[in-house]
C-alpha cells in the first residue's frame, strides 16, 4: 500500500491548515473589533430618528429624549410617556406604534402596562466606562459620534483613541477601564 | 477497512466526520448577548441613568442612631457611605452599618408570616390586627416590648395608646446594657461601632418587668430586634408557658432567632432602609430615617401595626409607608430641609451615659462586628478580619498572655482566641450560647487550646524598626495622587476594608477559600506586634509605586502607569499569570482563582456598583485609590475626591491628596518601604 505518512505529509500539512485557520481567525477579529460596522437592528417599533430629527420633519433637539446625554453618565432612553406626548394625537391610529399605546396609554383598550424593551444595537462592554456628560461639556456635538442614529456604528477603541490622541487628552487606561 | 470503500452510499467514518463538521453551524451564535435598555415610567428628572443618587437616612441602634447616606442606582440602594453633614458629630461609619445593606437583599429573610410555625397569610393577620385593636380598646391587657433606644415617632405613637388602660409598654436590648471595663483597645473598637454606653430614659418597663405581668396579658407584641429569650432564662420560660397571643415582628434573615420560635406569630418587618422613621443619636440629635426603596417583600413596620392599633386595624394598602410620614411631618419642624441633611440638631433629648462595670473574671463584650451575635449571618462581616484578633468569622475570645492565636474550650464549644497582652482574664463574645455556658464555670474550667486550623487568622508579624525620611515625589503636572496615611490614628476597627468591598464590586470567597489565603480584599489591616506585646494596626493596599515592580513584569502590559501617578489595572487584558502579585513587594495583589464574581451574582441579589467592573476568572485585581471616584470628581468638578475607606475612616486616619497642592507631612515612616519602588502612600 502506499505510505500515507511521509515526512513532508505529517509536517507540512498540518502546518498549512493551522496557518490558514489562523488567519481566518485573525482576519474575522480584526474585521469584528477593529473595523467600525454598522449594526442593524430591528426594534419592537420601527422607530427612525430620521423623521424626528431632520430640521424639514420634526426637528427635535436630541436631548429632548435622551435627558442623560449632557448630565448624566448614560444617555438613556425615553420612558414611553415622552413617545405618547406626541403621538396620543398624531398618527394615534397607526398600527406600527401599537406597541407604544400598549406600554403607556391607559386610555387605549390594548393598554398592558408592559413597558417597551428596546435592543440596544451598539453596546459598549461591561468593562468600558463611558461618561456622555463629559463629552457633551466639553463641547462635542451628537452628530460628531453618532452621525446617523439609524444607522449606528459599532465604536471600537480605536475611534476614541484616534479622537483623545488627535486633541492631546489623557489615554490613561483608567480613564475608562475601572 | 478496505471492505468499507467497496459499500454503496457513505461509510460510518466519513458520516461521523461530517456530522462533527456541522458543529461550525453553531459559529453565528459566537457574539455577545443581546442587551436591552428600558426605561422606569415614574423616574424623577434628577436620576439620570448611570449617576448615583445619594439619599440620607439613619440606622436605629439601641445606644443611638447611626447617620449614613444611601447610595443609589436606578433607585436601588447599592451602598452605605457616612453622611458629610454629619462629621461634625461623628466621623465615619462602623463596618457592621455598612454590611446591614446586605440585609435588606438577603433572601433569607421571611417572606410571609407564620403561624405557629406554618405559614399564614398577610390578609389573615391583618384581620387578626383589627381584631387586636378592638381588644385594646375594650381596655384588655396588651403587652408592647419596644427596642432600646428613643423614637419620635414610637413616643407619639405611645402618648396615643396610653388611652387604653390595658397596654403596658417594655423596652428590651442586650445591646443597651453596661460595658466591662478593662481592656481600652477593645473599649474603643465597641465605642468606634456603636457609640458610647448610654441609656435613653423612655418610661418604659425593663425585661424582668415584663416577665413578671406576661400570665396576665392577652396579647405581646414583639418589636424589639434582640432576642431576649435567648438571654433571659425567665423570659424564655414565662413565654413558652403563658396564654397570650405573642406577635415577633422580624427583620433579620438570621435564623437563630430563639423569640420567634416561642413566639405565636412571625411578622416580617421592614428593613430601616424601607421605612420612616426619627431616631435619637447619642448626642441629642435627632436622626431622621426615609425609605430609600419600597419594601422588597411584604413587610411591616412597627409604627404601621402601632398606627392599625390605633386605627381599628387599618393598614393602608400601598406599603403604608406614608403613615408614619404624616406623623413625622408633624412632629419635625422644616421637614424638607431636615431630610436633605438627614437629622435634627439637638432635635432629641440626651441619653445619661452608663458607667463600665467592673472587671471580672469572665467578661463578655459586645462584638464590634456581630453585637450580641445577631449579624452572624452577614457575609461580609465573617469575610472581613477583625484587626484586634486576627481572626475572620465567628467572633473570637481574648485570654491573657502575650500575641499569639489560640482557641478556648468551655464544654462542647471552641472558640478561636487571640492571647493579648495587658489583658488579665477571659472576654468572650456576648453571644447566648457563650453566656449559657459559663453559666458555673470557673475560670479554671476553661481549657486554651491550639489555634483552629478550619479558620482564616492573620498572623501579627514583628515590627520593624522605626525609619523617618522627608518625603519625595516625582511628577511636575497636576494632579499627582498619594495618600498619607496616620499610624497614630488607626484603631484597627477594619470599617475601610468593608467599604472597599462595597464600593468596589471585591466579591465574598467562602470559608473554604479564605483558609487558602485567597481573600480578595484589595485593603488590609497589618498587625505589627512591639517587643512589648503592643499591637500596631497598618492599613495596606497598593501603594502606587512610582517604580512599581508590578508594571516591568506584565507579559501582557495590563497594569500600566497614569500621567497622575496612579498604576492602572486593566483587567480585560490580564492573562493570569500571577507574575505582578510575586513581584509586589507589599503582597498588594489579589487573584481571582475562581469565578467569585459570578457566584456571588447569583447568591446575592444586592447590585453592584456599575462605576466598577466585576472582574471574571484568571483576573488580577488591587486598590485602585478609587479611581472611578477620581474621574467623577474631574468630572463634576466639586470637592477633592474621597476614597472609599477615607470616608468611612472613624478617626480620619486616610487622606487621598494631590501631592501638587496639598502641605506634605514632615515626615513619613518608612519602615515599611521596598527600596526603590518609591511608593505614593505615606505612613505617618
Amino acid at each position: 500500500m502506499k505510505n500515507l505518512f511521509n515526512r513532508f505529509r505529517i509536517l507540512v500539512h498540518p502546518l498549512c491548515l493551522f496557518s490558514v485557520v489562523g488567519v481566518l481567525t485573525l482576519a474575522l477579529i480584526y474585521c469584528h473589533a477593529y473595523v467600525p460596522r454598522v449594526v442593524k437592528v430591528k426594534q419592537v417599533v420601527p422607530f427612525l430618528h430620521a423623521t424626528h430629527t431632520d430640521a424639514d420633519k420634526v426637528n427635535m433637539p436630541c436631548q429632548g429624549c435622551h435627558i442623560g446625554a449632557e448630565r448624566g453618565a448614560g444617555a438613556g432612553m425615553p420612558p414611553v410617556s415622552v413617545c405618547l406626548d406626541c403621538h396620543r394625537h398624531v398618527l394615534a391610529d397607526d398600527t406600527r406604534l401599537l406597541p407604544v399605546h400598549a406600554a403607556a396609554n391607559m386610555d387605549s383598550p390594548i393598554y398592558t402596562g408592559e413597558p417597551l424593551v428596546w435592543k440596544l444595537s451598539t453596546p459598549l462592554p461591561a468593562h468600558v466606562h463611558f461618561h456622555h456628560s463629559r463629552h457633551a461639556q466639553a463641547g462635542i456635538s451628537c452628530a460628531e459620534c453618532h452621525p446617523s442614529p439609524d444607522a449606528l456604528v459599532q465604536h471600537t477603541m480605536s475611534s476614541c483613541l484616534d479622537c483623545h490622541r488627535k486633541h492631546a487628552l489623557p489615554t490613561d487606561c483608567d480613564a475608562c477601564h475601572h | 477497512m478496505s471492505e468499507a470503500s467497496h459499500r454503496e452510499g457513505i461509510s460510518r467514518r466519513s458520516f461521523l466526520k461530517w456530522l462533527g463538521a456541522l458543529a461550525l453551524l453553531a459559529l453565528p451564535a459566537c457574539r455577545r448577548a443581546q442587551q436591552y435598555a428600558v426605561q422606569p415610567e415614574d423616574c424623577p428628572e434628577w436620576m439620570l441613568p448611570g449617576n448615583s443618587t445619594c439619599f440620607a437616612t439613619c440606622m436605629p441602634w439601641a445606644t443611638g442612631a447611626i447617620p449614613l447616606l444611601a447610595v443609589c442606582y436606578d433607585g436601588l440602594p447599592v451602598s452605605l457611605q457616612s453622611n458629610p453633614a454629619y462629621e461634625a458629630v461623628r466621623r465615619g461609619l462602623p463596618a457592621f452599618a455598612q454590611a446591614s445593606i446586605l440585609d435588606l437583599y438577603d433572601e433569607n429573610r421571611l417572606a410571609q408570616p407564620t403561624r405557629a410555625g406554618k405559614p399564614h397569610p398577610m390578609q389573615a393577620f391583618k384581620a387578626s390586627l383589627r381584631a387586636w385593636a378592638a381588644l385594646l380598646k375594650e381596655g384588655r391587657r396588651v403587652g408592647f416590648l419596644f427596642p432600646a433606644g428613643y423614637s419620635a415617632i414610637r413616643m407619639a405613637q405611645v402618648e396615643a395608646l396610653r388611652q387604653f388602660n390595658g397596654a403596658s409598654f417594655y423596652s428590651y436590648d442586650v445591646a443597651a446594657g453596661a460595658r466591662p471595663g478593662g481592656f481600652p483597645e477593645l473599649e474603643t473598637l465597641i465605642q468606634s461601632s456603636f457609640g458610647p454606653a448610654v441609656c435613653f430614659d423612655t418610661g418604659f418597663g425593663s425585661l424582668a418587668d415584663l416577665t413578671q405581668a406576661l400570665p396576665q396579658l392577652e396579647v405581646l407584641f414583639i418589636f424589639t430586634p434582640a432576642d431576649p429569650a435567648a438571654f433571659d432564662a425567665d423570659f424564655a420560660a414565662a413565654l413558652q408557658n403563658c396564654t397570650a397571643e405573642t406577635v415577633r415582628l422580624m427583620a433579620s434573615p438570621s435564623h437563630a432567632d430563639v423569640t420567634s420560635g416561642l413566639s405565636l406569630y412571625v411578622v416580617p418587618q421592614t428593613h430601616y432602609l424601607e421605612e420612616w422613621g426619627a431616631d435619637a443619636d447619642a448626642y441629642g440629635n435627632l436622626c431622621l430615617r426615609q425609605p430609600i426603596t419600597q419594601p422588597l417583600r411584604a413587610a411591616l413596620s412597627e409604627a404601621e401595626v402601632l398606627h392599625a392599633l390605633l386605627h381599628q386595624g387599618e393598614v393602608p394598602e400601598a406599603g403604608g409607608v406614608s403613615t408614619a410620614k404624616g406623623w413625622l411631618e408633624k412632629l419635625v419642624p422644616d421637614w424638607e430641609t431636615a431630610l436633605k441633611l438627614g437629622y435634627v440638631p439637638a432635635g432629641a433629648p440626651k441619653p445619661r451615659e452608663i458607667s463600665p462595670t467592673p472587671h471580672a473574671d469572665i467578661n463578655f463584650y459586645l462584638h464590634p462586628y456581630y453585637a450580641d451575635g445577631r449579624f452572624r449571618h452577614n457575609a461580609w462581616l465573617r469575610e472581613n478580619y477583625f484587626p484586634l484578633s486576627g481572626w475572620a468569622g465567628d467572633g473570637e475570645a481574648f485570654l491573657p498572655g502575650g500575641g499569639s492565636p489560640g482557641s478556648l474550650i468551655m464544654g462542647s464549644l471552641r472558640v478561636s482566641a487571640w492571647r493579648h497582652a495587658g489583658v488579665k482574664s477571659y472576654w468572650l463574645p456576648l453571644y447566648p450560647e457563650y453566656v449559657k455556658a459559663s453559666v458555673g464555670m470557673q475560670k479554671d474550667e476553661f481549657i486554651a487550646g491550639a489555634p483552629h486550623a478550619e479558620s482564616p487568622h492573620r498572623a501579627a508579624k514583628p515590627l520593624p524598626m522605626r525609619r523617618v525620611a522627608v518625603p519625595r515625589f516625582s511628577g511636575k503636572t497636576s494632579p499627582q495622587w498619594g495618600m498619607v496615611i496616620d499610624l497614630s490614628r488607626c484603631i484597627g476597627c477594619g470599617a475601610c476594608t468593608l467599604a472597599c468591598r462595597a464600593e468596589n464590586n471585591i466579591p465574598t470567597v467562602g470559608l473554604q477559600e479564605m483558609c487558602y489565603d485567597r481573600d480578595l480584599q484589595w485593603l488590609r489591616i497589618e498587625r505589627y506586634l512591639s517587643a512589648d506585646g503592643e499591637l500596631h494596626f497598618v492599613p495596606m493596599a497598593c501603594r502606587q509605586c512610582e517604580k512599581a515592580p508590578c508594571e516591568a513584569v506584565c507579559p501582557v502590559n495590563a497594569t500600566t502607569h497614569t500621567a497622575s501617578g496612579l498604576n492602572t489595572m486593566v483587567y480585560p487584558r490580564c492573562w493570569g499569570t500571577r507574575y505582578c502579585s510575586a513581584a509586589c513587594p507589599y503582597q498588594a495583589r489579589t487573584f481571582n482563582f475562581r469565578d467569585y464574581a459570578k457566584a456571588e451574582q447569583e447568591k446575592m441579589s444586592r447590585p453592584h456598583n456599575p462605576q466598577v467592573t466585576l472582574r471574571s476568572r484568571g483576573v488580577m485585581e488591587k486598590c485602585t485609590y478609587c479611581v472611578q471616584r477620581i474621574n467623577a470628581a474631574e468630572n463634576a468638578g466639586g470637592p477633592p475626591p474621597q476614597t472609599a475607606c477615607q470616608q468611612v475612616c472613624p478617626t480620619g486616619a486616610i487622606k487621598l491628596i494631590n501631592l501638587c497642592d496639598a502641605p506634605l507631612p514632615e515626615q513619613v515612616i518608612t519602615s515599611f518601604d521596598v527600596k526603590g519602588t518609591h511608593p505614593r502612600t505615606l505612613y505617618t
